[in-house]
C-alpha cells in the first residue's frame, strides 16, 4: 500500500500546487471516509441488535430483525442520503459551498451521537429512533458527498484527473476498514471483560446486559472523523481559484454571461459554434448525441450499486451460509459481532482497499473504460464461479476457496466499476449539463443502493421457510441470490460499451462540444455502430 | 458629513474600507490641504451597520507633513491590518493600526522602494495579500511581492498614464487599463505582459476590474464609445470579449466589485451611481445624482454589508445602504433544516404509534429493551464475583 501512495504522489508531482493536492486529499477523503464509516457500520450491529430486541425465549435460534425491519434499518440512510443530496445540492447554488460544509457536517455529529443514544423504554421506540437518526444521518452524507467531489475538481488537473478523484474516492474503503477494525477492538474488550456461555447453552445469558453499549458506541464513534473533516474544512483557505477554469467550464459560463449582454458581431463559424452548442437537456439534439452515453453511465451506476451494496450489507450472511461464521447458536451475542467485523474487516483488507488503490495508480495508464469492463468482468466471473458449485463450497474444507474468490469480487468492483462510474460522469458530458448528468447517475447510483439493501435480503433466505430466519418469508437461497448478482454484473459489462473512453482528453474534447462538422459526427456514429457490432460475436 | 460647516476641513480625496476581525469594518479617508488652517489628514471612522452610517468623530488621525502633500490613492492589505497611502510628492508610506477600536493609533513606515517614484494613480493588493501594485501618472507600472517588496515587474512604459488596475481573484493576472484607451494584462509569476485587450478603433478602455466569483472567470472593462459608456466583459481564458451593455447613463468614473462576486458597481461623473447583478448584468439599485453634479472618485463595496462607499472632493464621503434582494442568513437555513427535521420527527412519531405491526416484535406491543436476564443469584459467573470480596485465607 505504501508504495501505491509513493505512486499517487509521483503522480500528484506533475501539478505545480503539490502541497495544495496532497491536503485537498486528505480533507476530500476525509468526507469519503466518514460517509463509508456511517454508511456500513450498521451492517456489523444488526445481528446484535436483533439479538437484543427480538429475544424470543424457548426460540432454537437467537433472536434476529425481521425482514422489513433489518431493511428500515440497513436502508433508511440511503432515502436520507437521496433526499440530502437534492437538498444541499440547492443550498450550495444559493449560499456557496463553505457554510454548507459546516451544516452536514454538522448535521453527521449530531445524527451519529442521537443513533447512539436511541432511547425509549420499548424495543419499538429504540428500534424506530435508530431509523429516525439513521435518516438524518443520509441526509448529512446526501450533502457532504457531492461536496466532497466539489473540493477534488478544484484542484485536479488534466493529467492526473482519473488518478487524483480516485484517490480520493478510496478513502471510502479506508472508511469501511476502520469500522471493521474499531468494532474488532470493541468487542474483543467487551468479550475479556464480559464473558458468556454461548446461545444453546443459555439463551438468556449469552446476551450480557452490556452488549447494548456496544453497538452504541460503534454507532457513535462515527461522529469522531464528521469532527475532524468538520475542524479541518474550517482551516481551509477560501479557495481563491477560478473553478471554472480548473474544471473547463469557461464555456457553459461565457455563455451564460452572452445571453445577458449585447453579443459582438461575429464572424461565421462563432454563430455556427453559438447554433450548435443551444440545444437544451432532454432535448432531441441531447438525446441523438449523448443519450446513450447518459444511459451508459446512469445503468452502470445503478447496476453496480446493486451488486456492491448488497454484497458490503449483506456479506455477514454469506458467510454464515458457507459456514465461515459459525451458526450463530454456537456464539454469544459478543462473539457474533467480534466474528462479523473480523470476517469484514478481512475481506476490506484484502481485497477492498487494494483495490481502489490500483485503480488509483493505474487509472491515468489504461483507461476508465478498460478498466470497467474488466472489473464488470470478473465480477462476473467471481460471481459465477461461486453460485454455480455452490454446494462445492458448503463444504467445510472448501471454504477458504469461496473467501479468496468472494474477496476477488470486491477486489474488482474496486478495481473496476465502483470507482469508474464515478470517475466518467463527470467528464464525458458538455459543461452545461455536466453537473445535471452527474447528479442523474449518481441518484441512478443511490438508487441501485436501496434495491440492493432492500432486495437481496430477501432473495437470500433459505428456500426451505422453516429454515429461514424468524420472520422471513421463503427466498430463492443464497446461490441463486449470487446467480442473480451476476446477472446484474453481465448487464452492467455491457452497459459500459454505451460509455466513450475519457483518458488523457480535455473535457471540451471528450463531449464534443466543439464538434462542428456534421460529417465528424456521422463518423462518430459509424464508429459507435461498429463496436456494437463488435460485441455481437461475444454473445 | 464631510462638509460640518463648524470645523472647515480639507475635501476628502480618497477612502477605502478596512475588515476587521469579528465582522467589523472601518473607513479611512484621505483629505487634502485646504489653505493654511487644515492640513492633509488621514482619518479613521467606525462603520456602524444598524444606522448605515460612519461614526461622527474620528477614532484616530494622521497629520500629513506639508512637504509630504496630499493623499492620492489608499490600498488596504486583505488583512485589515495597514495599508498604503500613495501621496503627491511621489512617494507611498505604509500606515499600521494599532490597538482596539476604542484606543486605535496610526503608525507610519517609510517603504524605500516607493520612495520618490513619482505620483501613483492606482495602487492595488492582491486578493491573498501576497502582492502589491502600483500604476503611475507618468505610465510606470511595478509589481511587487509583499511584505518582502521583491520587485517582480518594473515597467517604466507600460501604458502613456495609468488609468486603472485590478488584480485577478487567483492573482495570476493584472489588468491595467491607459489614458489613451488602451488596456493589458500582466502575467504576474512571470512579470511579463501577456495580452492586450481587443478594442474598435472608437473605444477607450477606461476602467477594469476581475470577476470576483469563481465560477465567472470574467473581466468586467468600462469602454467608452464616443459619448457612450458600456461594460464589456471578457472571457480570461481567451482574453476575447463576449459582449458589452449599456448600464449607467452618463461616463463612468470609477468602478468596483463586491467581496463575493455577486455584484459591479458603477460611478459617474456626474454623481450617479448603479449596482448591476453580474449574473443577469441586470440593474438593481440606481441612485441619480448621490454627489450631486460631481465626479465620483472613489466607490467600493463593504467587505460585510449590501452598503457602498462613495467620495468626491464636493461632498466628502457617503455610505450608502443598498436596495438589493437580501441574502440567505446562515440561520435561516438551519431554522430551514430545523423545520425538516421536526417536521419529519412528527412523521415519525405518528408512524411510531401506529405501526406495532411493522416493527413485528415476537412479544407484542410491550417487548422490554432489553432481554430478561436470569436471577443474578443463580448465575456462576456471579457468584465467582461476589467471592472476590469474600474473606481471603489468610
Amino acid at each position: 500500500m505504501a508504495r501505491e501512495q509513493i505512486q499517487v504522489l509521483n503522480a500528484l508531482d506533475v501539478a505545480k500546487t503539490q502541497w495544495y493536492h496532497f491536503t485537498a486529499i486528505i480533507i476530500a477523503g476525509m468526507g469519503f471516509f466518514t460517509d463509508a464509516y456511517d454508511l456500513f457500520c450498521i451492517s456489523l450491529v444488526t445481528k446484535l441488535l436483533g439479538r437484543i430486541y427480538y429475544h424470543v425465549d424457548g426460540a432454537a435460534k437467537p433472536g434476529t430483525l425481521p425482514p422489513n425491519v433489518s431493511a428500515a434499518v440497513n436502508g433508511v440512510a440511503f432515502c436520507g442520503t437521496l433526499s440530502g443530496q437534492l437538498f444541499f445540492g440547492w443550498l450550495g447554488d444559493k449560499m456557496g459551498r463553505k457554510k454548507v460544509y459546516g451544516m452536514t457536517l454538522m448535521l453527521m455529529v449530531i445524527c451519529s451521537i442521537g443513533s447512539g443514544l436511541s432511547f425509549g423504554h420499548s424495543a419499538k421506540s429504540v428500534i424506530a429512533t435508530l431509523c429516525f437518526f439513521r435518516f438524518w444521518l443520509g441526509f448529512g452524507i446526501g450533502g457532504d458527498y457531492p461536496l466532497s467531489a466539489t473540493i477534488m475538481s478544484e484542484y485536479s488537473n488534466k493529467k492526473t484527473r482519473g488518478a487524483f478523484i480516485a484517490a480520493v474516492f478510496a478513502m471510502q474503503g479506508f472508511g469501511i476498514l476502520a469500522g471493521g477494525i474499531f468494532a474488532i477492538i470493541i468487542s474483543v474488550a467487551f468479550k475479556e471483560r464480559f464473558d458468556a456461555p454461548p446461545y444453546e447453552l443459555d439463551p438468556a445469558g449469552s446476551t450480557v446486559a452490556q452488549a447494548d453499549y456496544i453497538w452504541r458506541i460503534i454507532v457513535m464513534v462515527g461522529a469522531l472523523p464528521a469532527a475532524l473533516t468538520y475542524y479541518w474544512r474550517m482551516k481551509m483557505p477560501e479557495t481563491a481559484r477560478y473553478t471554472a477554469l480548473v474544471a473547463k467550464n469557461t464555456k457553459q459560463a461565457a455563455a451564460d454571461m452572452s445571453k445577458v449582454l449585447q453579443v459582438e458581431i461575429q464572424a461565421e463559424p462563432q454563430k455556427e459554434e453559438q447554433k450548435a452548442n443551444s440545444y437544451g437537456l432532454f432535448s432531441k439534439e441531447f438525446l441523438r448525441r449523448h443519450g446513450l452515453h447518459l444511459l451508459g453511465t446512469a445503468s452502470t451506476w445503478f447496476l453496480l450499486d446493486i451488486a456492491f451494496y448488497s454484497q458490503n450489507l449483506f456479506q455477514k450472511d454469506i458467510f454464515s451460509a458457507i459456514g465461515w461464521i459459525p451458526p450463530a447458536k454456537t456464539m454469544n451475542a459478543i462473539e457474533e459481532v467480534y466474528r462479523i467485523a473480523r470476517a469484514q474487516t478481512l475481506i476490506a483488507l484484502c481485497s477492498t482497499v487494494p483495490g481502489y488503490w490500483f485503480t488509483v495508480a493505474l487509472i491515468d495508464k489504461i483507461g476508465r473504460f478498460a478498466i470497467q469492463l474488466m472489473g464488470f468482468f470478473f465480477m462476473t466471473v467471481f460471481m459465477f464461479a461461486l453460485a454455480i458449485p455452490y454446494d462445492h463450497w458448503t463444504h467445510k474444507d472448501n471454504r477458504i476457496g469461496f473467501v479468496v474468490i468472494y474477496s476477488l469480487t470486491f477486489f474488482f468492483a474496486n478495481f473496476g466499476p465502483n470507482a469508474t462510474t464515478f470517475v466518467v460522469p463527470a467528464e464525458i458530458f458538455p459543461a452545461r449539463f455536466r453537473s445535471t448528468c452527474h447528479g442523474i447517475s449518481s441518484a441512478s447510483g443511490k438508487l441501485g443502493a436501496i434495491v440492493g439493501a432492500f432486495g437481496f435480503l430477501y432473495l437470500a433466505q433459505n428456500k426451505d421457510k422453516s429454515k429461514a430466519d424468524a420472520g422471513y418469508p421463503a427466498g430463492i437461497g443464497v446461490k441463486n441470490a449470487l446467480i442473480v448478482l451476476g446477472v446484474v454484473n453481465i448487464l452492467g459489462f455491457f452497459f459500459t460499451f454505451l460509455v466513450p473512453e475519457a483518458n488523457g482528453k480535455s473535457l471540451e474534447e471528450m463531449s464534443g462540444e466543439n464538434d462542428e462538422d456534421v460529417g465528424t459526427q456521422e463518423e462518430s456514429e459509424q464508429s459507435h455502430s461498429h463496436n456494437n457490432n463488435r460485441t455481437v460475436p461475444y454473445v | 458629513m464631510g462638509n460640518d460647516a463648524g470645523s472647515p476641513q480639507g475635501p476628502v480625496t480618497c477612502g477605502s474600507w478596512i475588515r476587521r476581525p469579528e465582522n467589523l469594518n472601518l473607513v479611512v479617508l484621505g483629505r487634502s490641504r485646504r489653505g493654511n488652517s487644515c492640513p492633509s489628514l488621514l482619518e479613521i471612522f467606525s462603520f456602524d451597520p444598524k444606522t448605515t452610517s460612519l461614526s461622527t468623530c474620528p477614532l484616530t488621525t494622521y497629520v500629513l507633513e506639508a512637504e509630504e502633500g496630499d493623499p492620492v490613492a489608499i490600498a488596504v492589505h486583505p488583512s485589515g491590518d495597514d495599508f498604503v497611502c500613495a501621496l503627491s510628492n511621489g512617494s507611498c508610506k505604509l500606515f499600521e493600526l494599532y490597538g482596539r477600536e476604542t484606543n486605535m493609533k496610526l503608525l507610519a513606515k517609510e517603504l524605500a522602494p516607493l520612495q520618490g517614484i513619482g505620483p501613483q494613480k492606482c495602487i492595488a493588493f492582491s486578493v491573498d495579500g501576497s502582492k502589491f501594485a502600483a500604476g503611475g501618472l507618468d505610465g510606470h507600472l511595478r509589481i511587487m511581492e509583499w511584505p518582502s517588496m521583491r520587485v517582480i515587474l518594473d515597467e517604466p512604459r507600460a501604458h502613456k498614464s495609468v488609468r486603472d488596475m485590478d488584480f485577478s481573484l487567483d492573482s495570476e493576472f493584472l489588468a491595467s487599463t491607459s489614458t489613451d484607451g488602451s488596456a493589458r494584462i500582466w502575467k504576474i509569476e512571470d512579470g511579463v505582459p501577456l495580452t492586450t485587450l481587443s478594442r474598435n478603433s472608437d473605444e477607450k478602455i477606461e476602467l477594469c476590474r476581475f470577476s470576483m466569483d469563481g465560477t465567472k472567470p470574467f473581466l468586467f472593462c468600462s469602454v467608452q464609445k464616443g459619448d457612450t459608456s458600456v461594460t464589456a466583459v471578457y472571457e480570461i481564458s481567451t482574453w476575447n470579449k463576449i459582449g458589452h451593455k449599456r448600464l449607467i447613463r452618463k461616463s463612468a468614473s470609477v468602478m468596483s466589485i463586491s467581496h463575493d462576486g455577486k455584484y459591479l458597481s458603477l460611478g459617474s461623473k456626474d454623481g450617479d451611481i448603479c449596482v448591476v447583478e453580474v449574473k443577469k448584468m441586470q440593474i438593481y439599485h440606481y441612485s441619480k445624482r448621490l454627489h450631486l453634479g460631481t465626479n465620483i472618485a472613489y466607490l467600493e463595496f463593504c467587505p460585510g454589508e449590501r452598503v457602498l462607499l462613495t467620495t468626491s472632493v464636493e461632498w466628502g464621503a457617503l455610505v450608502t445602504k443598498l436596495t438589493v434582494p437580501k441574502d440567505w442568513k446562515e440561520w435561516q437555513i438551519y431554522l430551514v433544516l430545523l423545520g425538516l427535521f421536526l417536521a419529519s420527527a412528527v412523521a415519525f412519531y405518528i408512524f411510531f404509534e401506529n405501526s406495532d405491526s411493522f416493527w413485528n416484535f415476537p412479544m407484542g406491543k410491550d417487548q422490554p429493551a432489553r432481554p430478561r436476564f436470569k436471577p443474578v443469584l443463580k448465575d456462576p459467573q456471579s457468584y465467582d464475583d461476589q467471592n472476590i470480596w469474600g474473606p481471603v485465607d489468610m
